[in-house]
């Protein structure tokens, strides 16, 4: 269930549009009905994908930024912007208040996180060793740790490290006893609750904290403090627990179409009616609307799907 | 100040968790609070276990302080919300191996899993404060959800009323008889005893019938049924010891009461929160759990009550400084 969506958005839409201004614009969805010209004549505002594609007639009250060459190349459709999306934390500090972070492209909102105790039934099911340990980003993706040995999730374990197709990192990054992950793969295991050891560069690039959100340590000790992490299911929980945390405050890409709904008028501020108030309160658990709970909830109430959803 | 204490309940049953939660009320009351207890129905079974903690989310409190205390209680929406953890859904994880669980390995089980701890956490997180009734409630809320609780230990009920008395000639457990509390062990070690030493069990549940016919054969055996509080603090005051071997219990109120009346506890190595305060060779005995172990130390104590006395003082010593003030202070401050 979702605020009405009567206001019509009117979209200026480049040739090739950032890759995280999709979930974005599907984020934003909840609040308004994004639309294209010609079916855009009557929206009560514009949002740029680029500001080269801003056109002034109509004056976008926000505006996709890359960078900043970006945003000094074509400084009058930005500073006349309401609000500046963006992925670049160096026009995030720029923006000042105007800004909006969208994030690193990670659906948060849609991932449950999977605690140590969680993560151990999981690799039962699957059949993946007790301590599994898998490396997600560069150095290339591999897994190790563990007996030898094929889950039927597809994930081998072995002594050796080995390379594990991309498509099965999202399962490995929630059944890992312990995550090594470096690069923009970090806030990924992170919104996974994997305990994870990463670098420090990749730490800071998240604002992670050592012994707060993840573990940091050197490449060569990478591996072994990761396995000792594996098997501490306290510090594991606590460390995912927070570190999950993080990335829902900076990177949920929900958080920042409301904010960006909100700046541009478009939220609806009447009382909720009561189912309104049960979806506030799924959402306060981070349930997403498309969620198999939100049918249990409906059934238990005896009401449709439609009616919550 | 106003203050609700948030329970569970099932409905026609009455254990030691509402017990606590009356005694809580009544804390707060004589310590010039106005305190209610508010408890709204849980289902345990998975198919329905999410109503209850939704439930509560919607649940209006006004008062000063809130105090949850049991799953699903601590779903409760509130700005000064602190958590007093008796115990959390224990099916979906310390006791997930346990006949009695639902949860298996299944898609739907596992995924039902997830969100009740990411809830869990989430709801727990809230509160402004974490207490847990012991340190084994708090060593599993940092393992299963990666949380830090202090433990804060509370009088049992009856304290006032517990003394210490001649040492008899029985072992005296007063238990639930249900099979994580173990009674068979009581029964089966009485049957190996060398002194004369009888054994008097007291408490109902689902194991009567089995361990009565368990105790047929053995005279020494004593099985009471349900007993007053008069009668439960008689038979503490005059027993020889009390042996409480529960497997992995949360608090245990029968080991503090033991200590109140002066008794040595013989105990088993994976009793859990009874642990906590029997300390092997000191305040009790602690032992493998096997009858011929449980047979062992009744007939040591059996042949020297100086010993058994000795250790019923350090186990008096041990729970001297408990106290509801304490209780309600720790709970109210901060």
């Amino acid at each position: 269930m979702t605020e009405p969506r009567n206001h019509v958005v009117g979209l200026m839409v480049d040739s090739a549009p950032p890759t995280r201004f999709s979930p974005f614009l599907g984020a934003l969805a909840r609040w308004c009905r994004p639309r294209v010209l010609p079916d855009a004549r009557d929206a009560v505002a514009w949002i740029a994908t680029s500001p080269r594609v801003a056109d002034p007639r109509r004056r976008p009250a926000a505006v996709w930024v890359s960078s900043l060459h970006d945003w000094d190349a074509n400084k009058p459709a930005v500073e006349s912007a309401h609000v500046l999306l963006t992925d670049d934390r160096e026009v995030l500090a720029r923006a000042g208040d105007r800004g909006v972070w969208v994030g690193d492209g990670v659906d948060v909102r849609g991932t449950v996180p999977l605690t140590p105790f969680v993560r151990s039934r999981w690799r039962a099911r699957t059949g993946l060793p007790g301590d599994l340990v898998i490396h997600v980003g560069p150095p290339p993706t591999r897994v190790g740790g563990g007996g030898a040995g094929t889950g039927d999730a597809g994930i081998q374990s072995a002594e050796a490290h080995e390379a594990i197709a991309d498509e099965l990192v999202p399962t490995g990054l929630a059944v890992a006893a312990a995550v090594v992950a470096t690069g923009p793969t970090l806030a990924a295991a992170l919104a996974w609750g994997a305990p994870t050891v990463t670098d420090a560069a990749s730490a800071a690039a998240i604002g992670a904290i050592d012994g707060e959100h993840v573990l940091v340590a050197s490449p060569d000790e990478m591996h072994d403090v990761a396995t000792r992490l594996a098997n501490d299911h306290a510090r594991g929980g606590m460390l995912g627990r927070q570190g999950r945390r993080l990335v829902e405050q900076t990177h949920d890409v929900v958080d920042a179409a409301a904010l960006t709904a909100q700046r541009l008028g478009l939220r609806d501020e009447a009382a909720p009616a009561p189912l309104d108030v049960l979806s506030v309160r799924l959402a306060e658990l981070w349930v997403t609307d498309d969620a198999a709970i939100v049918e249990r909830v409906g059934a238990s109430l005896g009401l449709s799907h439609g009616d919550l959803a | 100040m106003d203050v609700v204490v948030c329970g569970a309940q099932v409905p026609f049953v009455r254990g030691g968790a509402e017990l606590h939660m009356e005694n809580l009320v009544a804390a707060f009351a004589e310590a010039g609070h106005r305190s209610e207890l508010v408890r709204l129905p849980v289902a345990w079974e998975r198919g329905r276990l999410f109503d209850a903690p939704l439930a509560w989310r919607s649940v209006p409190i006004d008062a000063d302080l809130v105090i949850a205390t049991n799953f699903p209680s601590y779903f409760v929406r509130h700005p000064r919300k602190v958590v007093w953890l008796f115990h959390q859904h224990r099916g979906a994880y310390d006791a997930v191996d346990s006949s009695w669980s639902d949860f298996e390995l299944d898609d739907v089980s596992l995924a039902d899993q997830a969100r009740l701890s990411d809830w869990d956490t989430r709801a727990l997180e809230e509160a402004t404060r974490i207490f847990s009734t012991s340190q084994v409630v708090a060593d599993r809320l940092a393992r299963f959800n990666g949380l830090q609780a202090t433990p804060l230990y509370h009088p049992p009920p009856l304290h006032k009323r517990l003394r210490p008395g001649p040492f008899g000639d029985y072992v005296f457990c007063p238990t639930r008889l249900e099979a994580n509390k173990r009674p068979g062990v009581v029964v089966r070690a009485t049957s190996k005893f060398h002194s004369s030493t009888r054994s008097i069990i007291a408490g109902r549940g689902s194991m009567e019938l089995e361990l009565d016919s368990l105790a047929s054969g053995i005279p020494a055996v004593e099985m009471l049924g349900f007993v007053s509080d008069d009668e439960l603090v008689e038979r503490f005051v005059n027993a020889l010891a009390v042996v409480y071997v529960p497997a992995d219990e949360d608090y245990g109120y029968v080991t503090l009461q033991a200590f109140y009346a002066g008794k040595p506890v013989i105990t088993a190595q994976d009793s859990g929160g009874v642990l906590e305060w029997v300390e092997d060779g000191v305040t009790g005995i602690v032992t493998d759990g096997s009858p011929e172990e449980v047979a062992d130390a009744v007939d040591r104590l059996a042949s020297d009550p100086a010993l058994a006395k000795k250790m019923g003082d350090a186990g008096r010593d041990r729970v001297r400084s408990l106290d509801w003030p304490t209780v309600v202070e720790r709970l109210t401050t901060g």
